[in-house]
């Protein structure tokens, strides 16, 4: 490295870094990055960070962090993964493997023989003190190992070595945040991503897969496996469902589980299906209300027990919690003796518990060299992780007396780790690269066939000042292994079992998500296009604006009214026409329940929820409609170009996203639910735009304008001149929208395809009364006959008027059946006495 | 003295005035054997018929039994019936000095008990309330029988006052409740000194010997507290009848808190609605 690199990548002497040596010599590996470092430009580096913050963005991950509420934040991911070597990571790996088996049988024997605390190897008050130790979880079996998934916090100290910081043996996040990244580091320097040899990251599915499958209940050959979340509203949501889409199973929450006869259950478009595996993503505090009240977001009632009777396998056990309490950490060397017969490879860093008299003479004595952890009773006990810990010489008088004294009267709650000086790695700090420290929650799945350490991470920049473990940065590191030169591939595992078809199978939950998706997204497309229509139209021909209450702006405008959700018809102003049609146009896009912007805002989190029924491609649409909602709700006061411009980048994306529905969507019960929405809005706004155009009489002479307007906005009106080669006519249009079968945006072709969604919903669901309620509307198209091609004036008028006034109602009525018998979620719980 | 025996009736009825789609319930209403209670008969009837029932031991060897109603039902009763017979367990304990006590909380067994619980946080001033009666070096159970005598003449019962959601620091501070916060007092301040106490979940003889009053809480389940006395036992103490003799208990379940213990915790889903809720205890000596 020439120095001018140097200078601009300053490093401590006597601290570890992973790429320089101690001579200021590039480390092997790293080459190519370095080499990046030094030529690239400022400008470069800042353009590269502002396209990690859209890739994320558009991957729906912007403004997530894995802790939770209190901490949850914008993050992102610095541009400059850390390498490390395979020689390193091989023995880490090791050390990661050994630990894992250790920590296996650490919560077997604490949920089962306690020898553990019998022999006094950890002291029987460092875990039966503590809050987090949950004694309903005893005795629970298992069919293959109870920590399935196991999440270290590792750190690089300024002397080379690794060690842990914390063992997460709960409910790990961080596997679906470490593809998550890997997916934007490998976009976002793709050649040095080829160039550097990062290993793929494409093992952990098949080995997370094969691991889970071995919990299935043993006559179960083809076990159903579903992701159990807190939910969307949640910030580790992000590593769940991105986690969940990569292994093609369910997420689902606490409302779409019931336990039945001791076994677990999916509500499924209103049926229960089986559940054999549940992969528990939910703290064990949280997950049975039942049994530990008062339960949380994910509670099932009775799960605890279902586990208790072999009904469903969980993976982690419930109480796996258990072996991540930091005061066991200083007590691992000795357990690994006992229970494994080894020396423990992987060190933990320095660590006290206060509850040994000793341990606490050594962290009062040494109290300026610590970070404190109070893992104690009402302490928030956060998915993945404790209160954030302090640096004892940073703590005020009054902050320093509170910890004295909570030493002193509740030591048990009190564990102490050394501060430590952390190695150093490249990162990019506003444009300009320097040394930062990195926390990495390394990945480990323990399954039937082994151990599987995840070739990589998710890394977090330590930020200065704060402990390791305090997560304050929010800025996450993608880590990549090198590949050595005589490493071969780990084999892994797949399975022998065969896999369930989960296309005919739908959380319930998921289903009403996929439903709204359909409605917001025509909503917003039939919103957005009319004000194009209506806009456009207006510039061809200024004299519509000459009077506000003219009819062609009068009837247009209520249409707009009519499909973006506002109550009751425009006034007759008599004002400024133009001022009344900007004022119109901007209520319809952002200003009220049912505008353009709030249906989008509702598609872009419908769309969060259901993370794994819809595609990659389609993510990045949604990308790029959040990215739109705040230039619609702008567009008041935007000139006629840039509402224009905003207009067009919201249409193409939702027509984007209709094409995917189409082209790329299996058409199991997922794509039924979302084009019944999708048809049922159709069908309701056309009747509404129909009723507020078309049917109120119109003087002759102003009909051509408004006839052509309303065709456009349905894109029928090419359609309609290769149809009848002639101006637009009253029957003409009607046939058109209404009753032509073939026009995919008539009145019949929504009906025709309601009817055939609603076969097509697998079978075994009661459908007829929704199938009788689509025919019936059917039979109101036959009825009103064949709207003629010659123009009949107020007869046609009144016809459609008609067909409005019987249709509707039973449109309504459709959407309630749909919603009250598919969707019907769990009955609301309520606290028996007790 | 002869063992007493007693035939136990405790009867839980729901009514849901909105039905309820299906339920779920776990029992600890079948009491347990000890040294010094023997039980010759337990049955817990569930009506209306649950569909699934299971029963398993929990962490503290309490029994457990787990039932659920998987259809709609507009009322839930739970009638456990017992027959048990308590042994004296001879004269109330001295102890060594209490400071020996704490020294000698060691052991799953003790350590369990010795720290907070959920319903039990650490008080100090609840702490030092209790304090008073563990002057330097006095025996541990003539301080214990002095802190329950105070507990009982310092605390009113009351039972409009608190339900099983009420935190102990709001009964400390306003000096009244019932059998389970005057527990829950009780281990408050021997935790904090140190020493090992768990919550006991049983039922007290409802009916008065001739010309004694009735015991207070006879008719619901009661709930009383016992005290680790190293090499000697569990000394059971009932701070909300001081006089109540050992025989006069009858033990169903014990563990930190009420919490480990509630006799009856449901859920049940359904539509909104209110509900009641019936109890009745006869404890009866045969």
């Amino acid at each position: 490295m020439s120095p001018a690199a140097i200078s601009r990548y300053r490093t401590l002497t006597g601290i570890h870094d992973e790429m320089l040596d101690g001579s200021g010599a590039v480390r092997p590996g790293w080459a190519a990055l370095a080499d990046d470092l030094l030529h690239t430009s400022r400008e470069e580096f800042l353009r590269r960070q502002s396209l990690a913050d859209r890739l994320l963005v558009a991957e729906g991950a912007g403004h997530v962090v894995h802790d939770d509420e209190q901490t949850s934040r914008a993050w992102r991911l610095d541009p400059v993964p850390m390498l490390v070597g395979p020689v390193a990571w091989g023995a880490l790996a090791r050390g990661l493997e050994q630990r894992a088996q250790l920590l296996e049988a650490v919560v077997t024997d604490l949920t089962g023989a306690r020898t553990l605390l019998t022999t006094g190897v950890v002291p029987p008050a460092a875990v039966l003190s503590w809050s987090g130790y949950q004694r309903a979880t005893a005795g629970l079996p298992s069919a293959a190992r109870r920590l399935t998934l196991y999440g270290p916090d590792l750190v690089r100290r300024a002397d080379g070595v690794f060690v842990v910081l914390a063992d997460h043996t709960d409910v790990p996040v961080g596997a679906g945040l470490a593809l998550l990244q890997r997916s934007v580091s490998s976009r976002l320097l793709p050649d040095l991503h080829r160039r550097a040899g990062a290993t793929p990251l494409g093992d952990l599915s098949a080995a997370l897969r094969g691991a889970l499958a071995a919990h299935a209940p043993a006559e179960r050959r083809s076990p159903r496996v579903v992701v159990h979340t807190t939910g969307p509203g949640r910030p580790e949501y992000l590593d769940h469902s991105y986690l969940a889409a990569a292994l093609g199973y369910h997420v689902v929450t606490g409302d779409d589980l019931t336990v039945r006869g001791g076994r677990l259950w999916l509500r499924s478009l209103g049926e229960l299906e089986p559940v054999d595996v549940a992969f528990r993503r939910v703290p064990d505090h949280w997950i049975d209300p039942l049994e530990v009240p008062p339960g949380g977001p994910g509670g099932v009632p009775g799960l605890l027990q279902s586990v208790r009777e072999g009904g469903a396998g969980i993976a982690n056990i419930p109480g796996s919690g258990i072996a991540g309490h930091l005061a066991l950490l200083p007590f691992l060397e000795s357990a690994c003796h006992l229970l494994l017969g080894e020396d423990l490879l992987l060190p933990s860093t320095d660590t006290w518990w206060c509850g040994c008299p000793d341990h606490r003479e050594e962290v009062l004595g040494a109290f300026d060299d610590l970070v404190l952890h109070d893992v104690g009773h009402g302490a928030v006990r956060a998915v993945g992780g404790s209160v954030p810990p302090v640096f004892a010489r940073d703590l005020d008088p009054e902050e320093r007396a509170h910890w004295r004294s909570l030493i002193d009267r509740s030591p048990h709650r009190v564990v102490a780790q050394r501060r430590l000086d952390l190695a150093t790695t490249p990162g990019v700090v506003d444009g300009e690269p320097g040394a930062q420290s990195v926390v990495v929650r390394a990945v480990v799945v323990s399954g039937p066939e082994g151990c599987h350490v995840l070739p990589g991470g998710h890394g977090r920049v330590v930020a200065s000042g704060t402990p390791a473990l305090a997560q304050a940065s929010g800025t996450a590191k993608d880590i990549w292994v090198l590949a050595g030169p005589t490493s071969a591939p780990i084999p892994v595992a797949t399975p022998d079992v065969a896999p369930i078809d989960l296309r005919a199978s739908l959380p319930s939950r998921a289903g009403e998500s996929l439903f709204w998706m359909g409605r917001n997204a025509e909503r917003a497309e039939t919103v957005v296009r009319l004000v194009q229509v209506i806009l456009r139209r207006v510039e061809q021909e200024p004299e519509l604006l000459a009077d506000a209450d003219g009819p062609w702006l009068h009837h247009m405008l209520s249409g707009l009214r009519s499909v973006s959700g506002a109550i009751g018809t425009l006034p007759g102003t008599g004002g400024d026409p133009y001022a009344t049609l900007q004022a119109e146009v901007a209520s319809a896009l952002a200003g009220r329940a049912g505008s353009a912007a709030d249906s989008l805002g509702h598609l872009v989190s419908s769309v969060r929820s259901i993370r794994e029924h819809v595609s990659t491609s389609t993510w990045r649409i949604f990308g790029m409609l959040d990215a739109e909602i705040d230039g619609l709700r702008s567009a008041g006061s935007a000139d006629p170009v840039t509402l224009g411009e905003t207009l067009d980048r919201v249409l193409v994306p939702l027509l984007a996203f209709s094409g995917l529905a189409k082209e790329s969507m299996v058409r199991g019960p997922g794509w039924r639910l979302l084009d019944i929405g999708r048809r049922l809005e159709r069908a309701v706004l056309l009747l509404g735009l129909l009723e507020a155009t078309v049917v109120p009489p119109t003087a002759p002479e102003h009909r051509q304008s408004l006839h052509e307007s309303v065709l456009t906005a349905c894109e029928s009106l090419v359609a309609y001149r290769r149809r009848f080669r002639s101006d637009v006519t009253h029957g003409g249009l009607a046939a058109m929208l209404v009753t032509d079968a073939t026009n995919p945006r008539s009145l019949a072709f929504q009906l025709e395809q309601l009817l055939e969604d609603i076969s097509g919903l697998p079978a075994g669901r009661d459908r007829t009364v929704q199938r009788s309620i689509a025919a019936r509307a059917q039979d109101v198209l036959t009825d009103a006959g064949r709207f003629g091609d010659a123009d009949t004036g107020t007869r046609i008028a009144t016809d459609l008027h008609d067909v409005v006034l019987e249709i509707r109602p039973l449109l309504l009525e459709l959407t309630e059946e749909v919603v009250g018998s598919w969707f019907a979620h769990a009955p609301r719980a309520r606290r028996g006495a007790g | 003295m002869i063992p007493a025996r007693y035939s136990v009736r405790h009867r839980t009825g729901h009514r849901y005035l909105v039905p309820v789609t299906n339920g779920h319930s776990v029992l600890r209403l079948l009491p347990r054997e000890t040294p010094w209670q023997r039980v010759l008969d337990r049955a817990v009837h569930v009506d209306p018929e649950p569909d699934h029932v299971a029963d398993h031991v929990d962490v503290f060897g309490n029994l457990v039994r787990y039932c659920a109603v998987e259809r709609p039902h507009d009322h839930l009763e739970v009638t456990s019936s017992s027959l048990v017979e308590v042994l004296d367990p001879g004269p109330p304990p001295d102890g060594p000095p209490w400071e020996a006590a704490v020294d000698a909380t060691s052991g799953i067994e003790a350590v369990e008990l010795a720290y907070p619980s959920p319903l039990v946080p650490l008080l100090e001033d609840l702490t030092a309330y209790g304090a008073v009666s563990f002057t330097p070096g006095r025996l541990l159970g003539h301080a214990i029988r002095e802190l329950v005598d105070r507990i009982a003449a310092d605390f009113r019962f009351d039972p409009g006052f608190s339900d099983v959601t009420t935190p102990v620091e709001e009964v400390f501070a306003a000096r009244r409740g019932v059998c389970q916060d005057f527990s829950h007092l009780l281990l408050g301040c021997l935790r904090g000194l140190g020493l090992a106490a768990r919550y006991v979940s049983g039922y007290i003889e409802s009916i008065p010997a001739p010309g004694m009053p009735k015991l207070q809480g006879a008719d619901a389940s009661h709930a009383w507290v016992s005290v680790r006395v190293p090499d000697w036992g569990w000394y059971d103490v009932d701070p909300t009848n001081p006089g109540a003799t050992p025989v006069q208990r009858v033990t169903v379940a014990w563990g930190r808190d009420y919490g480990d213990v509630a006799p009856l915790r449901g859920v049940v889903f359904g539509p909104p609605g209110d509900q009641d809720l019936e109890v009745a205890v006869d404890v009866t000596r045969c």
